[in-house]
């Protein structure tokens, strides 16, 4: 498996349709930027500044108006998204192993397997396997949702506030966990968040979205 | 005391709802002679329930099977107009089926197939509920979420999306496709007669024809309805938030990249359940092309256009209050939201032959025979059925205000009555007209109860095809086809208007 992803954006512009017919809101105008394989990059900025946009663009999940994206595909980029974004139909366990695929099922592999149990582990989930999302408070939903994205080991992750519902010593335990899990795989990570200091703790630059680009602050 | 009285209060805003809707049905229950009422015989009767149950489980599994694949597939790939699907979907939707009954009738001659029994029956009533069933399913699409659909996309391919999620996540709108489309299709012999297939509503309508005997005819749909009860209620049980939902604006759409194959079988599937939905245009206007006996025959109907749209407009005219007074108690109703629902919903799935009896059993009094012998008597029977539609309509609108807007509308209006009449009202009209299109567009298609309470000497269009699709008289069918659909157009249009004037005004507001 190559684990050298890296990201590239190229002239991107983004706009977005007004209300009542207005003149299209520019979200990014021209923006180039190079995430280089292995690095950890947080984005801040204020609600709709276009935090988000920026990562739906990186995955392909939104088309820019202008320019393009250099991007891992699917399964090698992995996306947890601001809401849990979990099937309600399907348990814990079935939403955590959607993406190791069939073969777990009829044959386990015994990497993947073990992969599943560590982070099962590490993100204190292992009794919740058989509940449903409906079920799940704020929090433990949140660390499903990363533990599914985690569990496939993507080379390049987009995390979209992905400690929101988290507060207090878990929190830090899932901070620590998922340092180490970067650290561990050296995968090229693009981190959302509000928070400046889990910005700095996690990751090695800090982004702030700011006149239609990106302005490094710290 | 002050808690009962708060509570009449509280139900002041649904009682002509319910005093139009499921009063003569209570009315019925309530004062009904049980004196020379016919015990029904069980084996006979048992055996054509359970035949109408399979009947009506195909057409409901046969309807939501392909309108779940091929809204799928419209609404998934990115060569599939979803503004013309759309508008297809709203204009076929209120099709009666009797005009379903006469382009079956047509297609099926042509392709030399026959044109009796339970496999065209099934057929073409499928093809008539589609649209609902399409409507259901589309409504789903609009509450889904992008973002799990998007993570599932992201772990696994496209296809293992449709195969694996989407399934799951659309599941209580399936349910409610398959339970509204089985509710409909047993509740209602028009295109199963035409098709000479025997089904219990028809028992019911021929029951009371034969023996004018209210209490025989309670026993007889007595199975039917306990039956139709279960069901809404079940129904409810796994499905109620869809039901209250206000949806959001904008179909759900992702544009995937799936293989070949599958590219290929939806879109087949998807011009399938468009060819049977568009069916009735297609073969009414190219039939009408070729004949030049139309302009007799819409002159022979006049009185049935006349009748017809008499009995719309008054229906029309009492539904606007209503619904939305409904509409409003619906929203505004903090407990006991499941059997509220239960009792709105109810009087659409009732076979419509017994609303008519009820109606009759009600009305029929010296006090109230001028209302007996008028063209009100029909107009009742359309509120009866459909002014439920109506009101889930209206609902959704108030469902889709901000909560914020409607708490400040009551606190800066001293008077409840000027909050809605300037706010609330404006703000709703649009819904309003479309529930009330919707009653009209289903009301103009009525024939279950208004072949019962019609004044002597009166029909309607849809009666008069219901009659002429009997006698095979080709031409003068294919002219009443033709009304029925312009005049659905005409109302469409009108609510089309209405509605874009009503968003017009609030906009200027």
């Amino acid at each position: 498996m190559d684990r050298t992803n890296g990201i590239t954006l190229h002239e991107l512009t983004k706009t977005w349709p007004q209300p009542g017919g207005a003149e299209r809101l520019t979200v990014f105008s021209g923006l180039s930027h190079t995430f280089p394989p292995g690095s950890r990059t947080a984005i801040v900025g204020p609600s709709g500044s276009g935090k988000t946009t920026l990562l739906q663009m990186v995955a392909g999940l939104e088309a820019p108006d202008g320019g393009f994206v250099e991007a891992p595909k699917a399964p090698e980029l992995g996306y947890v998204f601001q809401s849990p974004a979990l099937w309600p139909h399907k348990t814990v366990r079935s939403n955590m192993r959607y993406g190791l695929g069939e073969h777990l099922f009829s044959g386990a592999d015994p990497l993947e397997e073990a992969r599943y149990r560590d982070i099962l582990q590490a993100l204190e989930l292992e009794d919740l396997q058989g509940k449903y999302p409906a079920t799940l408070s704020g929090g433990q939903a949140k660390r499903v949702s990363l533990a599914r994205t985690l569990v496939t080991r993507p080379s390049c992750l987009l995390l979209d506030e992905p400690l929101g519902a988290l507060d207090g010593a878990l929190k830090d335990r899932v901070l620590d966990f998922l340092l180490e899990w970067v650290h561990w795989t050296e995968a090229t990570l693009l981190y959302v968040t509000h928070d400046h200091g889990e910005a700095r703790r996690i990751c090695t630059r800090v982004l702030e979205v700011r006149d239609q680009g990106l302005v490094e602050v710290g | 005391m002050r808690r009962l009285a708060g509570g009449v209060r509280g139900l002041l805003p649904v009682l002509p709802f319910f005093l139009l809707t499921l009063l003569p049905l209570a009315w019925l229950l309530g004062t009904v002679s049980w004196e020379g009422a016919k015990a029904p015989v069980w084996g006979r009767e048992g055996l054509l329930l359970g035949r109408t149950l399979l009947y009506g489980t195909a057409v409901a599994s046969s309807a939501v099977l392909l309108a779940y694949l091929a809204l799928v597939f419209g609404a998934f790939t990115p060569w599939v107009d979803r503004g013309l699907l759309k508008a297809f979907l709203f204009l076929a939707l209120p099709v009666p089926g009797t005009v379903f009954a006469y382009a079956g009738l047509k297609a099926l001659g042509l392709l030399g197939l026959p044109s009796r029994g339970f496999a065209p029956s099934w057929l073409v009533h499928t093809a008539s509920l589609l649209p609902v069933a399409l409507f259901i399913l589309a409504t789903g699409l609009h509450t889904l979420k992008k973002e799990p659909l998007h993570a599932a996309r992201l772990l696994g391919s496209d296809a293992r999306m449709l195969a694996r999620i989407l399934p799951g996540m659309l599941a209580p709108q399936v349910l409610a496709a398959l339970g509204t489309v089985f509710l409909l299709s047993v509740g209602d012999y028009a295109i199963p007669s035409i098709f000479s297939i025997n089904v219990y509503s028809l028992g019911i309508f021929v029951e009371y024809s034969s023996s004018l005997s209210l209490g025989s005819t309670l026993v007889k749909s007595a199975p039917l309805v306990l039956l139709q009860a279960l069901v809404l209620l079940l129904l409810l049980g796994r499905t109620e938030p869809l039901f209250l939902t206000g949806g959001r604006k904008g179909m759900l759409t992702l544009e995937l990249s799936l293989p070949g194959t599958l590219l290929a079988a939806g879109g087949l599937l998807l011009g399938l359940a468009l060819l049977l939905v568009l069916l009735p245009f297609l073969l009414v206007l190219t039939d009408l092309a070729m004949w030049r006996g139309l302009p007799q025959t819409l002159a022979r109907s006049g009185r049935d256009l006349a009748a017809s749209l008499g009995i719309l407009f008054r229906a029309g005219i009492l539904a606007l209050p209503v619904s939305y007074l409904g509409g409003w108690w619906l929203h505004s109703l903090r407990k006991g939201r499941r059997p509220a629902l239960f009792l709105v919903l109810l009087p659409a799935f009732l076979p419509g032959s017994l609303t008519g009896a009820a109606l009759i059993h009600l009305y029929n009094r010296p006090c109230t025979s001028g209302l007996y012998d008028s063209l009100w008597m029909p107009a009742l029977a359309v509120l009866a059925r459909f002014l439920p539609l109506s009101l889930l309509v209206v609902h959704a609108s108030f469902r889709r205000l901000d909560r914020e807007l409607v708490d400040a509308a009551f606190l800066l209006h001293p008077s409840r009555l000027k909050a809605h009449l300037q706010v609330l009202l404006p703000l709703v009209l649009p819904g309003l007209a479309l529930g009330t299109a919707f009653l009209l567009l289903f009301g103009l298609g009525e024939l279950g109860a208004t072949v019962l309470v019609l004044p002597p000497g009166s029909s309607t269009v849809t009666v008069r095809l219901y009659n002429y699709l009997h006698y095979g008289a080709s031409e003068e069918v294919l002219g009443l086809s033709f009304l029925l659909l312009a005049g659905m157009g005409g109302i469409l249009g009108a609510a089309g208007l209405l509605s874009g004037l009503a968003r017009r005004l609030r906009k200027m507001d």
